[in-house]
């Protein structure tokens, strides 16, 4: 009896070890193998090195550079050791003045009840390497890397900055950073590293997961010296005139290549959080504004190209103050030229002259080629921040509208669409498209970015007359003081008030030329643009002189001689 | 006159049986070699991880260094810097530039 007792007991127990090893292995197996791989396996996220942007000469504008984050482990560390890290850490992680500030912050960091807690972020290497020398126990250092802009704050709104999106992640904001971030930011990387007892990799262990892929890089149609010389003289026009706000374009009218794009107030994009956050947006793709008198050569190309009148037409309604739907219209300086030829009133910047036009024109023509100069519309440019302001709906357009949008009052343009417009004629008709990248390569190769034309606005005879009236604008005009001797330069000044409140503020303008050079065959367009200029409100005094200096100077580095 | 060959069939057995020995005792050996290679390979590496893991900071520390490097050359050929450069040496842009025709 008592053996089958003891057999019976031994058989439970059998039994009880074969429904634990049942649990163990069948149950829990995945739990214990999902256990067992993270014990020896360990998984490494491979950031992707974000592409460079290099200037149209192969130079840097934007890369990367390594950067550590230091960390403690208050767990390891006595009260006394703790003491002695802050001591000795906050002198080199800041000035002078503020280590002593730094000392508590650090002490407070360092006694909270956390394994691992950030001590400072953005170290250089010879900060680490500094703070390496020093042997001390219980912190650490964590790669990181951020952007790098060897030339400063130069080109900040062409480039935008590089921040974290709300997952954390680094994100591109603003110009080339955000509307290439698909293309900058690459693919991270997830590796899977058998380890041994101490954390050493296995090196016949399992290997799974796939490898970062580093972000596409951009070449751009920006020229650094052109860039560099654009900005010295709207920085210098700036001083000089007491304006607000600067900005400035250069563009290859052939090709629609960006070779500058500038604007001040600026800020640092390697410090963007310390700057206000309506620095960020491009005013050259962003800002609306009205054209004033450099929308005349526009209204004056869609005139000619229908035929509607000629070189020499006469002004018949250019004796005096012209009313309009119950306003009356001036000119600029209240001198009129009684039958005017239509080469005078670009040259004289006749208002009066360009009421005459747009009455000529009409309406449906006018809108129509409002239309095709690109405005009303993104001019597609390869910046992020790109917005184009409305033109009012045909139907709600009043005599006195057509009357004003001849000469670049009541319509609001963007300076790149602007430029863009004013490159047809310097193009023999064609509508460009704005191209600030040239190229895009990775390691599989590279892809060239192949100039676009939009449509064909006017004729090239029409391109050329009016490129022979702009000449004479820059010849006889306002601004001929300033003109470089010697070259042929087609432009327009213009003068635009800016409405405040329902008028028009007398004392405030935005002060622009627009032009291109050499007139016969164009090496570039460039708009210059000053926002309410305090010496004087004209363009003419303004906005030309620094548009002449800025052509002197690309006419020595492009090497292009005096033609007269 | 019919010339008979002699049938020795025992000595024939006998020869096939010692290739087949032969031959089965050369792979066993090359088994042996494989395995005690195999061994010999995974205990060199398995000691290697160590290297591997300093082999794999000093690339990391290396390609920094490479990129710290050429961020410094792009600091000190930016054109910023060549401007003050240049300024500091007294250089100033030319007031006219005259063209040989």
């Amino acid at each position: 009896m008592r053996i089958y007792f003891v057999k019976s007991i031994f058989l439970l127990l059998f039994f009880g070890v074969l429904l634990r090893l049942a649990y163990w292995q069948v149950i829990k197996a995945d739990e214990l193998k999902a256990l067992s791989e993270k014990q020896r396996f360990e998984n490494q996220k491979i950031e992707a090195t974000r592409g460079s942007i290099y200037f149209s000469d192969g130079a840097i504008l934007a890369s990367n550079k390594p950067t550590f984050l230091l960390y403690g482990q208050p767990k390891l560390l006595s009260d006394e050791k703790k003491k002695k890290i802050a001591k000795i850490l906050s002198p080199i992680l800041s000035w002078p003045d503020e280590a002593k500030d730094l000392e508590v912050n650090l002490m407070e960091v360092l006694n909270r009840d956390l394994y691992w807690v950030i001590l400072k972020k953005n170290l250089s290497i010879e900060i680490k390497k500094e703070i390496e020398d020093l042997k001390l126990e219980g912190i650490g250092f964590e790669v990181e890397s951020s952007r790098f802009y060897p030339e400063g704050s130069s080109s900040a709104h062409l480039l935008g900055f590089v921040g974290s999106n709300e997952r954390g992640e680094r994100t591109g904001y603003f110009g080339l950073e955000g509307e290439y971030n698909g293309e900058l930011k690459g693919f991270s990387g997830l590796i899977k590293i058998e380890k041994d007892a101490v954390g050493l990799p296995i090196l016949i262990g399992n290997f799974l997961g796939k490898t970062s892929k580093s972000g596409k890089s951009l070449k751009l149609n920006v020229d650094r010296t052109v860039q560099f010389i654009v900005e010295q003289n709207l920085l210098k026009g700036i001083e000089k005139y007491g304006a607000k706000a600067a900005s400035a374009i250069v563009m290859d009218p052939k090709t629609g290549a960006v070779i500058s794009i500038a604007s001040f107030p600026s800020y640092d994009p390697g410090s963007f959080e310390k700057f206000p956050k309506e620095l960020y947006r491009n005013p050259t793709v962003a800002d609306s504004y009205e054209p004033g008198s450099t929308f005349k050569v526009l209204v004056m190309a869609a005139a000619i190209n229908e035929d509607l009148v000629k070189v020499d037409t006469n002004c018949d309604i250019c004796e005096g103050p012209v009313e309009v739907g119950g306003f009356q219209i001036r000119t600029w300086n209240n001198k009129y030229l009684p039958g005017a030829s239509m080469k005078e009133v670009i040259v004289h910047s006749d208002n009066t002259g360009m009421v005459f036009v747009g009455k000529k024109i009409g309406l449906e023509k006018m809108y129509s080629y409002i239309e095709n100069f690109g405005f009303g519309q993104e001019t597609d440019i390869d910046l992020q921040d790109e917005l184009s302001p409305d033109i009012r709906a045909k139907k709600d357009w009043r005599e006195i509208d057509l009357a004003t949008s001849s000469f670049g009052q009541g319509i609001a343009v963007t300076p790149i669409q602007m430029i863009r417009a004013v490159g047809v004629i310097a193009n023999g008709g064609k509508l460009m498209e704005p191209q600030v990248v040239s190229e895009i390569s990775d390691e599989n190769g590279t892809f060239e970015v192949k100039p676009k034309v939009v449509r064909e606005v006017i004729k090239e005879e029409t391109a050329k007359i009016i490129t022979e009236m702009m000449v004479a604008a820059v010849d006889e005009g306002e601004a001929k003081f300033a003109k470089p001797k010697g070259f042929k330069i087609a432009g327009k000044t213009g003068t635009a008030q800016i409405p405040v409140a329902g008028h028009y503020d007398p004392n405030k303008t935005i002060a622009s030329f627009v032009g291109f050079a050499p007139a016969d065959d164009p090496k570039f367009v460039m708009l210059v643009r000053f926002d309410q200029p305090t010496s004087s409100t004209f363009g003419s005094e303004t906005a030309a002189p620094t548009f002449f200096q800025i052509a002197r100077e690309l006419f020595t580095y492009y090497k292009i001689a005096p033609s007269e | 006159m019919t010339i008979t060959k002699k049938f020795e069939p025992e000595k024939e057995q006998k020869v096939l049986l010692w290739k087949t020995k032969k031959f089965f005792g050369l792979i066993g050996f090359i088994f042996l070699i494989l395995i005690i290679a195999e061994i010999w390979v995974a205990n060199t590496l398995a000691n290697f991880g160590e290297r591997f893991e300093k082999l794999n900071e000093l690339q990391v520390a290396l390609k920094q260094e490479n990129q710290i490097l050429e961020n410094d050359i792009a600091s000190f050929s930016s054109i910023q810097n060549i401007a003050s450069a240049s300024s500091k040496l007294g250089l100033t842009s030319s007031k006219s530039v005259k063209y040989i025709r």
